[in-house]
């Protein structure tokens, strides 16, 4: 016999993951328009093999197969931080770290620490720096498909400071950056979606992106405060904020909690700016963030009985 | 509404999709399409209210007319009596099992297509109404709240006597998805519910009349407050107030209630009368205590809503004991028998096996029918969507992996047996994991406090006296003389 509740609400697992998918197209718009279809081939080709990979991890763990739609945004996001010249080998190995050491390792569906595509791509930042570089003028139509393949090095190309570039080019993304990251209305058109699909859940994204607009401000006061809307502008926090530090999985988005991850985040972006590598700026905070919730969650007595006792409510 | 007016509200529940709350939306509602329905036949179970069942007073082959009792409590039970909603002859007298378990005697009616009533149903003339003869006939009627409790209406105001209480809360929050049978009762008989209010108030000694509302309900506001205006301008020794509610499920629940308007946390063990100073009536059970007063009519028929996912919607008055297969027959659309019915609302209503032979009961206020499909589930993505949820404020995720593990005393610890089952923690996890299953009946499993406790039932069995006619006797030798001294000015239902 069934037993109440006998209505469940629409937004279930997969129809979440597919609203994430749709409030991306954005990006993946912008993507396309401004690195051409070598950009639609890095994004096809990240979220297909994460969805390869995961199927295929399940099938070796005997858990079944695919039930949500997370290996796709997990895809697409790394995808959307990679620089324009990434080869497809170092996008490949993005995805295997992100799926196969970060998600599968640490319980898979719904019991990661850390967010799986931000990992994958500090994973080949660190290891490989001289190969995420490939950064190129807006407008280059990356039409050549052999450098998808390339073992070489991608060349620098000289790129004119940012705060040379108008405000209106940079709000609309028309200068140098990662593939999805650099125009905010299409950041923006996406986080519009997810609110009105009430598929978001702001505390954390807000707090986040606050922290960093006062902490800059802070540091850029010294020299010129334009400075801090050119790093909100060209540092891809507005897409973090977004698509990873809202991540319902890895990072504690209740009430004060949301926002104390969120600040959390901000104040360790703000700290690696100064630094100035931006995947780092990007990748790390939520990272920090995912760890810092999973271990106040292990220290809390509740979280530790919970994850002690094998992970997670099962089904 | 004033601007200024606050709003109240407990923490966390839901809002169900706008797509769910068709009264919202749909026209039927302001063209007042409250069907009656005409059964060929009633089950009257003998037991339909928190208590002890009740005994047959008819025998297989009688003939029963519309407001003849049919049920009557044994002396020294707590228990209300059952009446016929239609007239026609008894064919059968044997046990039944309602979907939430109850297994009693029920008496099986069927219709003789007359709607002949008994001659006690017809107007009162009684021009002073004393406040121990509203409690009488309440008693006699068989009221008991239509809400969902169950609990007999007269009861309730012995204890409101009994702890004179300050205030009478009229429940006006129905809020689950797909039921508005409340607000169609509101809409068409205002002034019935305001009398009702009235009448229950001087029985219970009681002033204050605050109506609990949805700060959206516009339409439902405006009726009531019509009604108000037409009766306070009568009775200057009651005032009427609004009290408007954020609109969110569960919203309705006493303990709820008793934190969104008092700020105060009501432990299982405590009741709204002891604590806040306050009794809880539903709305429609005030209607029926205001019917019986001025048309002698007992509790024998009930607004319902009938509806489900398959765009067929509707609220009907049925008499009490109409198979909910005849519910489906009448609501043109609703026989698919691929479809599971629901003896309730779909958040907290319980699956009807055999429509059959499962009937409308006084409190039933809805009966759903959706289309059978399956949740899928996942492992819990620790969204903590359950938790901001849950209107006990506990931690549902948490709670259900450690009663699944079998750590009964730590999900003790962490408020297991808080969970009043209203669903909201299932309906709202993406994963589609059961958490409400689990909980709700470790909860109800490891409930030593029952209302029988609150109302010592036990106790005044043992004693051979009705608990109901326990408490006049207290009544009497307390303040029932300054109780009786209000004298209700009702005349044939009209205000005189
Ligand atoms: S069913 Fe119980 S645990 Fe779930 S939300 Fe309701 S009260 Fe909380
Ligand atoms: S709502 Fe479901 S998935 Fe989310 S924390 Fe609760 S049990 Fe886990």
């Amino acid at each position: 016999m069934r037993t109440a509740p006998f209505i469940h609400i629409d937004n279930n697992i997969a129809v979440m993951d597919l609203k994430t998918i749709a409030a991306l197209l954005p990006c993946v718009v912008y993507a396309v328009f401004s690195y051409g279809l070598r950009a639609l081939v890095l994004t096809v080709f990240t979220a297909a093999l994460w969805i390869l990979t995961e199927t295929a991890m399940k099938k070796v763990t005997g858990r079944g197969s695919l039930r949500d739609l997370s290996p796709a945004v997990n895809g697409i996001v790394l995808a959307m931080l990679l620089p324009p010249g990434t080869s497809l080998y170092m996008a490949a190995l993005a995805v295997l770290f992100g799926s196969i050491v970060v998600k599968g390792l640490f319980g898979g569906e719904g019991a990661g620490f850390v967010n799986p595509a931000a990992a994958g791509r500090l994973f080949v930042e660190v290891c490989f720096p001289e190969r995420m570089s490939g950064f190129y003028s807006v407008g280059v139509k990356m039409l050549a498909y052999k450098s998808l393949f390339d073992t070489k090095v991608p060349e620098e190309t000289a790129v004119a400071e940012y705060s040379d570039f108008r405000p209106v080019e940079l709000i609309a993304g028309h200068y140098p950056a990662f593939i999805g990251t650099g125009c905010l209305i299409m950041v923006i058109t996406g986080l519009v979606y997810l609110i009105i699909k009430r598929s978001i859940r702001l505390e954390t994204p807000v707090a986040f992106i606050a922290i960093i607009i006062i902490g800059r401000l802070i540091v850029d006061v010294r020299t010129d405060v334009y400075n801090t809307f050119v790093f909100i502008m060209t540092s891809g926090v507005v897409f973090a904020a977004v698509f990873i530090m809202s991540d319902i999985t890895t990072t504690s988005r209740r009430g004060l909690n949301g926002v104390l991850m969120g600040m959390i985040g901000g104040l360790i972006a703000v700290a690696l700016s100064l630094r100035g590598n931006p995947a780092v700026t990007l990748c790390v905070p939520p990272l920090a963030v995912g760890l810092i919730s999973g271990f106040m969650d292990f220290t809390d007595s509740a979280g530790r009985k919970m994850r002690q006792k094998g992970g997670q409510a099962d089904a | 509404m004033p601007f200024t007016e606050r709003i109240h509200s407990f923490n966390n529940g839901i809002v169900t999709d706008d797509a769910l709350d068709f009264s919202k939306r749909s026209s039927f509602k302001k063209e007042i399409m409250l069907e009656r329905i005409y059964p060929t036949r009633v089950i009257l179970p003998m037991k339909q209210h928190y208590g002890d069942e009740v005994i047959p007073t008819v025998s297989i082959g009688e003939h029963v007319l519309i407001g003849q009792c049919v049920g009557m409590p044994a002396p020294g039970t707590f228990a209300v009596p059952v009446h016929s909603g239609i007239s026609g002859d008894v064919t059968d007298i044997k046990d039944i099992t309602l979907p939430n378990g109850v297994n009693c005697k029920a008496v099986f009616i069927k219709s003789d297509r007359k709607r002949t009533f008994h001659p006690s149903v017809s107007p009162r003339n009684d021009v002073n109404i004393s406040a121990s003869s509203v409690m009488g006939i309440i008693k006699d009627a068989g009221i008991v709240g239509m809400g969902g409790e169950g609990i007999p209406t007269i009861a309730k105001i012995n204890r409101a006597r009994m702890f004179h209480v300050e205030e009478l809360l009229v429940n006006c929050l129905q809020s689950e998805p797909y039921a508005d049978s409340d607000f169609v009762r509101i809409n068409n008989s205002a002034d019935y519910i305001v009398m009702g209010a009235v009448a229950v108030a001087g029985a219970a000694g009681v002033s204050r009349i605050n109506f609990l509302i949805s700060e959206d309900r516009k339409e439902e506001i405006l009726a009531l407050q019509a009604a108000m205006e037409r009766t306070a301008g009568r009775y200057s020794g009651y005032s009427f107030n609004f009290k408007f509610f954020r609109n969110r499920f569960p919203q309705g629940y006493y303990r709820l209630v008793a934190k969104a308007l008092y700020g105060v946390e009501i432990s299982e063990t405590e009741t709204l009368e002891e604590t806040c100073s306050a009794v809880l009536f539903n709305c429609s059970t005030l209607y029926a205590c205001w019917e019986a007063i001025s048309d002698n009519m007992p509790l024998v028929a009930r607004v319902l809503t009938v509806t489900g996912e398959n765009g067929i919607r509707n609220n009907v008055i049925a008499p009490i004991g109409t198979p909910l297969s005849e519910l489906m027959n009448t609501v043109n659309g609703m026989t698919d028998t691929q479809n599971l019915v629901i003896w309730g609302n779909c958040l907290t209503g319980l699956e009807a096996e055999d429509p059959d032979n499962t009937p409308v009961v006084k409190t039933t206020s809805g009966i759903t029918i959706l289309p059978r499909r399956d949740i899928a589930t996942m492992p819990c993505i620790h969204c903590g969507d359950c938790s901001n949820a849950c209107p006990m404020d506990i931690e549902p995720g948490l709670i259900h992996h450690l009663l699944k593990k079998g750590s009964v005393e730590e999900a003790d610890l962490e408020g297991a047996g808080k969970c009043i089952s209203c669903g909201a923690c299932s309906y709202i996890c993406p994963s589609g994991i059961d958490l409400t299953k689990t909980i709700a009946s470790y909860a109800a499993s490891r409930r030593t406090y029952t209302t029988r406790t609150h109302f010592s039932v036990d106790k005044i069995k043992l004693g051979a006296v009705s608990l109901l006619e326990a408490y006049e006797e207290e009544e009497k030798s307390d303040s029932a003389k300054k109780s009786d001294d209000i004298v209700l000015p009702f005349e044939g239902g009209k205000i005189v």
